[in-house]
C-alpha cells in the first residue's frame, strides 16, 4: 500500500505541520478527545486518519469553520489520500468561527499538580522545549465534550522542536501518569489563537527552560522565576490571575475575538534573550561578583564577543536559593546566546538554504 | 434520512462492539446519531480494513445497504467481506464493578433519572466488561425508535461524567444478539425500565 504524503507539500509546508496548526486553530471548538487523538495520529504518521477524524467530528457536530480552514482541511485530506470531498460537508461560517466560543480558564486549584513529576523524563528528552504551563478550563468544547474542568497544558517550543511530536509525547506521558489533559504546543511562527492567549493569561507555570520563554501578553508569567519545576518550589508561581472574560451564562460565551496585532515572530524574538536590565538584575543578585555582572550587562554583547562567566558553582554555601536560580538562569541565557550565534553563523555559511529543514507555519488561518 | 439505511448502519455498529476499538466505535455511533452519513460512508469501510475487522455476510449486507447509497467506495466495501468465521467474544462480564458495590454511582443514578418511564424505551441494564485494562461499564438498552439518537445522547452524558469512550448498546426489539451482547446481558443488572412493558425484556429476571 502506498504511503501517504508526509513530506513537504507543494507550497513548502509539511502535511503534519499543516494538520498540527489546523488543530491549534480548532482548539476550543473541537472536543478535546478529537484534538488529542488527531495529534497522536499525526505524530504517528497516520495523517489520513487524523484528517478524517478532524473533519468528521467537525461535520457531525456542525461546528463552524472558516472558509480558509475548509480549504486547508480539503487540501490536507487530499495530500493524505483521503476523500477531499468530505470537506464540502463542513459548516462554513467565518463570523461564527471567529466570534464563536469563548472559554473560561482558571489557574486556581493547582492545575500544575503532578505534571512536573509526570513529565520529568519527557522534559529531559524532547528537544528545544521552552516552557510548560497548566490551567483549568471550566467550559465545554465541541459537540461531544468530556468532563469538566478540563486541564489544559500549554507548551512552548523553539525552532528545533517538532510540534506534533512534542504534543503527542507530552500527552502520552501525562496519561500514563493518570493525568487527563489536552496539550497545546505552540512554537515560533505558529498563530496562537485567542483561546491560547486566554488560557495563558490564567495559567500557572510548571516548568521553564533557561530562557524566560514568555510572551508579553502574559504579565503574570513574566514575573515568574525561571527554572525547573517552577510550581513546586514553594513560592507561588503566579500572581493573581488576570480577570477572565465575564460570562453571561453557563457553557459557551460568545463575544468578539481580539487577535493580537503583533506578529508572533516578533514576540518570539523578544523572548530569546534577556534584556540588559534583566542581566544587570541577575548579576546584581550574584554575591560573588556584582561589579562584573553590571559591566557585562551594560555592554552590548556582539556576535563574536565571548563573555567569560563565573563557574556554575551551585554548591557555594554563600548563595541563597534565589541566587542559585538566577545563576542557572544566567548560564542558560548565555548558553542560548552562544547557540543562537553559532546557528546564525551556520545559516550564513549555508546561505540559508536549509530553512525548510525547520518546521514552519504551514497555515496562517487568516 | 431513510430509516432502513439508518437502521442498517445502527445494527452494523452494534455488531462491531467488542471488535472495533471503543475509541473509534463511540465516535462512529455519534456521527450516525447526528446523521453524518456521507462522513461515515467515506471513513468506516477504510477503518474496518485498517483494523483488520472482517465482516460476515449479514454484516456485509448491512454495510452495503447503509453506506453505499451515501458514497462509500465500492472497492473498499467489497474488501471488508471476510471468509472465516467472525472471532469469538474475548471479554467477560460481571453485574457490578468490584470496587463500587458500596459506593454511590452517579452514572446509574443519572441514567435512571433520564430513562425511567421514557417513551419507546424498554429495559435499561448495565454490565461491567473485563478483558483489557480497567473494568468498563456497558449500558444495554432496548428501544423501539430513535436508536441512533438515543445512543448519541447517552454517550454524551457518559462522556461528561468521565467515560471518555462510552459503551452504549441500544438494541432494537428484534435483534439477533451477537455473542458479545449475550454475554453482557447474562451478567447484567437492571437500572430501570422505560414506558415499554416487560414484553421487551432483554434478559430473564
Amino acid at each position: 500500500m502506498a504511503e501517504v504524503h508526509d513530506g513537504i507539500a507543494t507550497d513548502g509546508f509539511a502535511v503534519p505541520l499543516r494538520l498540527h496548526n489546523l488543530l491549534l486553530a480548532l482548539a476550543g471548538r473541537l472536543d478535546d478527545t478529537a484534538l488529542s487523538e488527531a495529534r497522536e495520529l499525526t505524530a504517528r504518521a497516520r495523517l489520513d486518519e487524523a484528517a478524517e477524524l478532524t473533519t468528521g467530528a467537525l461535520i457531525a457536530g456542525r461546528l463552524p469553520v472558516r472558509e480558509s480552514e475548509q480549504h486547508e482541511l480539503g487540501l490536507v485530506l487530499e495530500l493524505s489520500r483521503s476523500d477531499a470531498t468530505l470537506a464540502d460537508h463542513l459548516t462554513v461560517d467565518d463570523a461564527e468561527a471567529d466570534n464563536g466560543v469563548l472559554h473560561r480558564f482558571t489557574g486556581e486549584n493547582h492545575p500544575e499538580e503532578g505534571i512536573a513529576d509526570a513529565l520529568d523524563r519527557t522534559l529531559q528528552v524532547l528537544p528545544d522545549l521552552r516552557s510548560v504551563h497548566a490551567v483549568w478550563r471550566n467550559t465545554p468544547a465541541g459537540s461531544v465534550p468530556g468532563p469538566l474542568p478540563q486541564r489544559v497544558v500549554l507548551v512552548e517550543i523553539g525552532p528545533d522542536g517538532n510540534p506534533p511530536a512534542a504534543a503527542y509525547r507530552i500527552d502520552a506521558a501525562l496519561r500514563r501518569a493518570g493525568i487527563r489533559v489536552v496539550v497545546e504546543v505552540t512554537g515560533p511562527g505558529a498563530e496562537r489563537a485567542h483561546y491560547h492567549d486566554q488560557a495563558r493569561t490564567a495559567a500557572t507555570a510548571v516548568w521553564l527552560a533557561g530562557s524566560t520563554g514568555t510572551s508579553q501578553s502574559s504579565s503574570s508569567i513574566a514575573d515568574e522565576q525561571p527554572g525547573r519545576h517552577v510550581a513546586w518550589e514553594g513560592a507561588p508561581a503566579r500572581e493573581t490571575p488576570e480577570p477572565v472574560e465575564a460570562s453571561t451564562g453557563p457553557g459557551h460565551v460568545f463575544g468578539p475575538r481580539d487577535f493580537a496585532s503583533v506578529p508572533e515572530l516578533e514576540r518570539v524574538e523578544q523572548t530569546m534573550d534577556l534584556t540588559s536590565a534583566d542581566v544587570a538584575q541577575l548579576r546584581a543578585a550574584l554575591a560573588e561578583d556584582p561589579e562584573r555582572g553590571k559591566a557585562i550587562a551594560a555592554a552590548t554583547i556582539g556576535p563574536e564577543e565571548v563573555v567569560e562567566i563565573p563557574e556554575l558553582d551551585l554548591d557555594d554555601p554563600q548563595l541563597s536559593e534565589r541566587d542559585r536560580q538566577l545563576l542557572r538562569e544566567l548560564h542558560a541565557e548565555l548558553a542560548e546566546r552562544e547557540r543562537a550565534e553559532a546557528e546564525k553563523v551556520r545559516l550564513s555559511g549555508a546561505g540559508r538554504a536549509d530553512d525548510q529543514a525547520r518546521w514552519v507555519d504551514g497555515f496562517s488561518g487568516a | 434520512m431513510d430509516p432502513d439505511i439508518e437502521a442498517a448502519c445502527h445494527e452494523l455498529l452494534l455488531r462491531l462492539a467488542g471488535r472495533m476499538p471503543d475509541q473509534l466505535l463511540w465516535r462512529y455511533r455519534d456521527w450516525l446519531g447526528e446523521g453524518a452519513m456521507p462522513t461515515l460512508a467515506r471513513t468506516l469501510p477504510r477503518t474496518l480494513l485498517k483494523h483488520n475487522i472482517d465482516l460476515d455476510q449479514p454484516e456485509y449486507r448491512l454495510l452495503v445497504a447503509g453506506l453505499v447509497p451515501h458514497g462509500a467506495d465500492w472497492h473498499q466495501v467489497s474488501s471488508t467481506l471476510g471468509v472465516d468465521e467472525v472471532g469469538e467474544n474475548r471479554y467477560t462480564f460481571t453485574g457490578s464493578a468490584p470496587d463500587r458495590v458500596n459506593s454511590v454511582d452517579p452514572v446509574s443514578a443519572l441514567v435512571h433519572a433520564t430513562l425511567r418511564g421514557r417513551p419507546d424505551v424498554g429495559e435499561v441494564r448495565e454490565s461491567w466488561r473485563h478483558g483489557d485494562g480497567e473494568p468498563k461499564r456497558v449500558l444495554l438498552i432496548t428501544a423501539l425508535t430513535g436508536l441512533p439518537r438515543l445512543t448519541g445522547e447517552l454517550q454524551r452524558v457518559l462522556r461528561v461524567l468521565g467515560d471518555e469512550e462510552p459503551s452504549v448498546e441500544v438494541m432494537p426489539q428484534r435483534f439477533d444478539l451477537p455473542a458479545y451482547h449475550l454475554a453482557a446481558l447474562a451478567s447484567s443488572e437492571l437500572i430501570c425500565t422505560g414506558s415499554v412493558d416487560a414484553g421487551h425484556r432483554l434478559a430473564a429476571a
